[in-house]
């Protein structure tokens, strides 16, 4: 916070306060500042007795608790609803989150809860491990994505597995394809998994540019040409995306942001979606109409052949 | 039991290892290099798809000359992978199966971290080279910070004299010296394991899962192989 005080949206910066809720064995201090609509709270516990103790932050705004974290993992002892901690016998402990609220009166209450056990150091759980050795998954601008998200699901005989030509090259044991770009589209939304169609799943497509050119090839499989099934699935993953992001807590909305290219994509979404619904209504007049005139066009290929 | 098999090095044989391992003490072996798989893949889900909670690891287990949980091939599946749930996938897969061991990779990342903070024991591949001392020795502390036992340490590719003797003494394990054979570094490529399973150290193929899918590699492989096993058995108290 170099530049905090060009920074700052709403006073004020400062204001020190003692929590009343602690208890005579717990003191807190607290300062708030606001920047950008979220409220930073700073807090430092004071334990004023002679043995450690466990104390409680509960955060009072009416917001969701942003914890400190480290390679995406809230740091030890953060929870939804604030902080449970050791702090050591007339010791204190600095604690500080972030939550997307105003902050009208005290931030937090602190509760002493009593005296601290031997030991109640953190366990190896696989949080610790990620935050002290790092996460290893390769970085977001490692993965080849496309524009959108598309999703896995079926969208007619295998055509879900179709594009992506990108990221197929990635695949070079050729063993999952229908594994696409966007990796966790679907994942977070708790589609079991799917076994492939049998057909023409494992083609390796490199490159197709019918797709991008709007060939319309109809591949096996499938009963609706290859740029087709393309672009519906490209609009399928967007609403995916939409719907995902409708309504999503906190944790959620970052876990889609941070499969799908950050927040400049999802800025764009709105007038995409909106684009989508134009063009697929515009197709379903256009494609009910065509179907009818195929339908009632009859060719007489007898009468034709005797003509012939 | 839970064998994490490790080294921080790359390219010294752990998958191959892990791999004949698992046919040795008919584990299931878990390909957990989540963003360079090496173990045989095939159709139907994958680790990638256990750890974006799209598929259950027990039933992404396939059968095979050697049972795997193989690994997706992409790198947007290693990243949309959430590796903290890597230990509790390879604990339901021993609840169902028994043994497993993961295959990790090379590093000392959190994929190797959260297998090792699952693992009963550890199993140390390295190259019997003298800057391997080094790697081996911050795998074996990162092992004892999160509980996994040293179990044992494969020197892979031992020469004529490997030093076996070296090692131990700074890395306070048994030591065994796995000769440099083609046909099982090929075996793993090949999807067939030089061993079947050797149980109690008994001649392979005395309880073996599966006939004539074994590849062939020399008596001196076979042993160091049924050592190794014997290895992972003592830790675990057997």
């Amino acid at each position: 916070m170099s530049s905090d005080a060009g920074a700052l949206v709403d006073s004020p910066p400062v204001e020190p306060s003692t929590d009343a809720a602690a208890g005579p064995t717990v003191d807190a201090e607290w300062t708030t500042r606001v920047l950008e609509g979220v409220t930073f709270v700073s807090l430092v516990v004071e334990n004023r007795t002679p043995v450690a103790r466990t104390v409680r932050v509960d955060n009072e705004l009416d917001g969701p608790v942003l914890p400190p974290r480290t390679a995406g993992v809230p740091e030890a002892g953060w929870d939804e609803g604030g902080y449970r901690g050791r702090v050591e016998a007339a010791d204190t402990v600095a604690v500080g989150y972030a939550c997307p609220a105003r902050a009208d009166g005290a931030p937090v209450a602190v509760v002493d809860e009593g005296p601290a056990g031997e030991d109640d150091g953190p366990a190896a759980s696989p949080e610790a491990v990620v935050r002290k050795l790092g996460r290893p998954g390769p970085p977001r601008d490692a993965v080849p994505r496309r524009a959108v998200v598309r999703p896995d699901g079926d969208s007619g005989g295998g055509g879900a597995d179709e594009g992506g030509g990108d990221q197929r090259a990635v695949e070079s044991q050729g063993v999952r394809c229908v594994e696409d770009a966007s990796g966790a589209s679907a994942d977070a939304t708790g589609r079991p998994w799917e076994p492939e169609p049998d057909t023409a799943d494992c083609e390796v497509d490199t490159d197709d540019s019918g797709a991008a050119t709007g060939g319309a090839d109809a591949s096996p499989g499938g009963d609706l040409p290859r740029a087709v099934r393309q672009w519906l699935a490209d609009v399928e993953g967007r609403v995916e995306q939409g719907e995902r992001l409708t309504g999503a807590s906190v944790a959620e909305a970052a876990a889609v942001l941070s499969e799908t290219g950050g927040l400049d994509p999802a800025a764009e979404l709105p007038e995409t979606l909106a684009a989508d619904a134009r063009a697929l209504r515009a197709l379903a007049r256009r494609a009910s109409v065509l179907a009818a005139r195929a339908e009632s066009a009859s060719v007489p290929v007898e009468s034709l052949r005797r003509l012939a | 039991m839970i064998l994490a098999v490790c080294g921080g090095k790359g390219g010294v044989g752990k998958s191959t290892l892990a791999f004949t391992l698992a046919a040795a003490l008919d584990a299931v072996a878990v390909d957990a290099d989540l963003a360079m798989a090496d173990l045989p893949a095939g159709r139907g889900p994958d680790l990638h798809d256990v750890l974006a909670g799209r598929a259950d690891p027990v039933e992404a287990v396939r059968g095979g000359p050697v049972r795997i949980l193989p690994c997706g091939r992409t790198l947007a599946g290693a990243r949309a992978a959430d590796v903290t749930k890597l230990g509790e996938a390879a604990r339901a897969v021993a609840r169902v199966h028994g043994d497993v061991v993961v295959d990790c990779p090379a590093g000392m990342r959190a994929d190797v971290g959260v297998p090792l903070a699952a693992a009963d024991a550890a199993l140390l591949v390295a190259s019997p080279r003298p800057f391997a001392v080094g790697d081996a020795v911050r795998t074996r502390e990162l092992a004892r910070e999160l509980d996994a036992g040293l179990a044992g340490v494969a020197l892979n590719r031992a020469g004529t004299d490997p030093p076996s003797e070296a090692f131990e003494r700074v890395l306070g394990a048994p030591v065994v010296p796995v000769p440099d054979d083609d046909r099982l570094a090929r075996s793993l490529a090949e999807g067939r394991p030089v061993v079947r399973t050797c149980d109690g150290g008994a001649s392979e193929g005395a309880t073996g899962r599966s006939t004539a899918v074994e590849a062939t590699a020399d008596e001196a492989t076979l042993r160091a192989i049924r050592a190794l096993a014997g290895v992972v058995r003592d830790a675990d108290g057997r």
